[in-house]
């Protein structure tokens, strides 16, 4: 009995021990998510997925205590996202644009989680030195303590401790996505007027369902999920007027993310299936509650294995019944 | 003997069953080897094909690998509702209406094609992982394809919404933002 005490104190005690021995590798990755939030700073760099290949430019300031940021899309068509404080927009192709999301849904918290404490689940090395950008910097690996995630390769300014470049891969070390930076500049002066936005000819929002929608009532759960992954945010929105709500639920380890869709569909209008695009899986499934048929869809940069996994453990709970 | 010479020659020839291919690599002695040797010479010279003699131990070595592959390797038990899941989906060749939105033109090509296990293979041997290639459906699908440009923004809505929550949430920084312009690039490029 003694002997089960010792053994859960210790269980107790191991997690905090390991937070008081962080070491200077924690404290590299710390100073990135500082940096890279409260710099102002323009950028190209090259952005990788599979073997696509393309070109965008990064506009990052902090302006009236607010964080703005500009990404634009070189190559191809013109796509951007422009971020000023919590608003998101997203500017697509055909010159529409969708609100992503408002003040109302809270406080962005880019990079914070990384910055407060890194996801146990991870071991963080620091691996040496390199080039980026013609910059020196210190390469860095976020490595994954279970095959539940993918790892991280990273390049650090030296000076600014900006990223400078940074890779997602597999298991197998197959890097899965590359973001890297080919020119950076500091301190280049960014005013309101580079976070503007451009004359589209149409807006759409992601807009919030009200609290009495029935959509609301439906409660999602993932009986199995990998260990660290927490549910993050929660929210049911009309993509546009005329399709139904699909309610969605957000799941993060700290580093990697994914999002569980729930939406109703009438019977054989949908199908399942899996898609990737690099490290971006989708995994759909159909689910039968009391009330109805369910098309459950995860969006993630998780492994397929563990994507499916995950799906399979989803249950549906319907408050109608 | 002559039985030995006619599957030695259908052997050659790569008419053999599994059975007899792994049987006669057993069982193939050197005078065997000898002829195997000479009709393959001959053979190569006929088609005009550079020729190279068949290192003499070439059959025991196969063998041995042969035998050292085995039986595959069981899945626990555990593990066979999952795998069950990802045959199915692995099997089925149909390309799902409404995910196209997630498939470059390339891969578009890859899709019609129902190989999907060639397609992962081929990706662990190249230094970049594979840019969009499975979407597939698990059974058959019951929309026509007409059906495809409604269903399509669907999936960008959650693209667009998995990268809000991923960016607010992950530690990813702006990595979901650019995903998200650069699938959004593509997808308008089609």
């Amino acid at each position: 009995m003694k002997l089960r005490v010792l053994a859960l104190s210790l269980t107790l005690v191991s997690p905090l021990h390991a937070l008081a021995e962080d070491g200077p590798a924690h404290d590299q990755l710390q100073a990135m998510s500082q940096a890279n939030r409260s710099l102002n700073y323009t950028g190209r760099f090259l952005y990788q997925f599979g073997a696509e290949v393309s070109t965008m430019e990064i506009r990052h300031a902090v302006l009236d205590g607010k964080e703005h940021q500009r990404l634009t899309h070189l190559d191809g068509r013109l796509v951007e996202v422009i971020r000023r404080g919590d608003e998101v927009v997203c500017l697509h192709p055909d010159r529409t644009l969708t609100r992503i999301s408002r003040t109302e849904t809270g406080p962005l918290a880019l990079a914070q989680r990384l910055a407060e404490d890194v996801p146990a689940q991870y071991n963080i090395l620091v691996d040496g030195d390199g080039r980026v950008a013609g910059r020196n910097a210190t390469r860095m690996r976020v490595a994954p303590l279970d095959t539940h995630r993918y790892g991280y390769r990273l390049w650090l300014d030296r000076d600014s401790r900006l990223l400078l470049k940074s890779e997602v891969v597999d298991g197998s070390g197959v890097a899965l996505e590359r973001v890297e930076f080919v020119s950076i500049e500091l301190a280049p002066g960014l005013t309101h007027a580079d976070f503007a936005l451009p004359e589209v000819i149409s807006q759409s929002d992601l807009s919030s369902l009200p609290p009495s929608h029935e959509m609301q009532k439906l409660a999602l759960s993932a009986e199995w999920l990998p260990a660290g992954f927490e549910t993050t945010g929660q929210d049911w929105r009309h993509a546009e007027d005329d399709r139904a709500p699909v309610a969605a639920q957000g799941y993060s380890d700290g580093l990697a993310a994914f999002t569980v869709f729930v939406e109703e569909v009438k019977d054989g209008s949908v199908e399942e299936g899996v898609s990737r695009v690099g490290p971006t899986v989708a995994v759909s499934r159909r689910l039968t509650a009391p009330s109805g048929a369910y098309l459950v869809t995860l969006v993630g940069e998780i492994p397929q294995v563990t994507a499916e996994r995950v799906i399979q453990s989803v249950r549906v709970q319907d408050a109608r019944h | 003997m002559n039985r030995d010479l006619e599957t030695l020659s259908a052997f050659l020839d790569g008419e053999t069953s599994e059975l007899e291919t792994r049987r006669v690599m057993r069982d193939i002695d050197d005078s065997e080897l000898d002829t195997l040797a000479r009709w393959q010479l001959a053979r190569d010279v006929m088609h005009g094909q550079a020729s190279a003699a068949v290192p003499a131990d070439f059959n025991t070595a196969l063998s041995a690998a042969l035998t050292a592959e085995g039986a595959p390797a069981r899945r626990p038990a555990w593990m066979s509702g999952m795998a069950r899941f990802a045959v199915a989906a692995s099997v089925a060749a149909a390309t799902v209406v409404g995910w196209q939105a997630w498939e470059t033109g390339q891969a578009g090509n890859t899709a019609a094609v129902p190989a999907l296990a060639a397609a992962q293979d081929s990706r662990l041997n190249r230094p970049m992982g594979e840019a969009a290639l499975v979407s597939q459906s698990l059974r058959p699908v019951a929309t026509p394809a007409t059906a495809v440009p409604a269903a399509q923004p669907r999936v960008n809505d959650m693209l667009l919404r998995h990268s809000d929550f991923a960016a607010r949430h992950s530690g990813q920084g702006m990595m979901p933002f650019a995903r998200l312009v650069s699938m959004d690039a593509r997808h308008g490029a089609k």
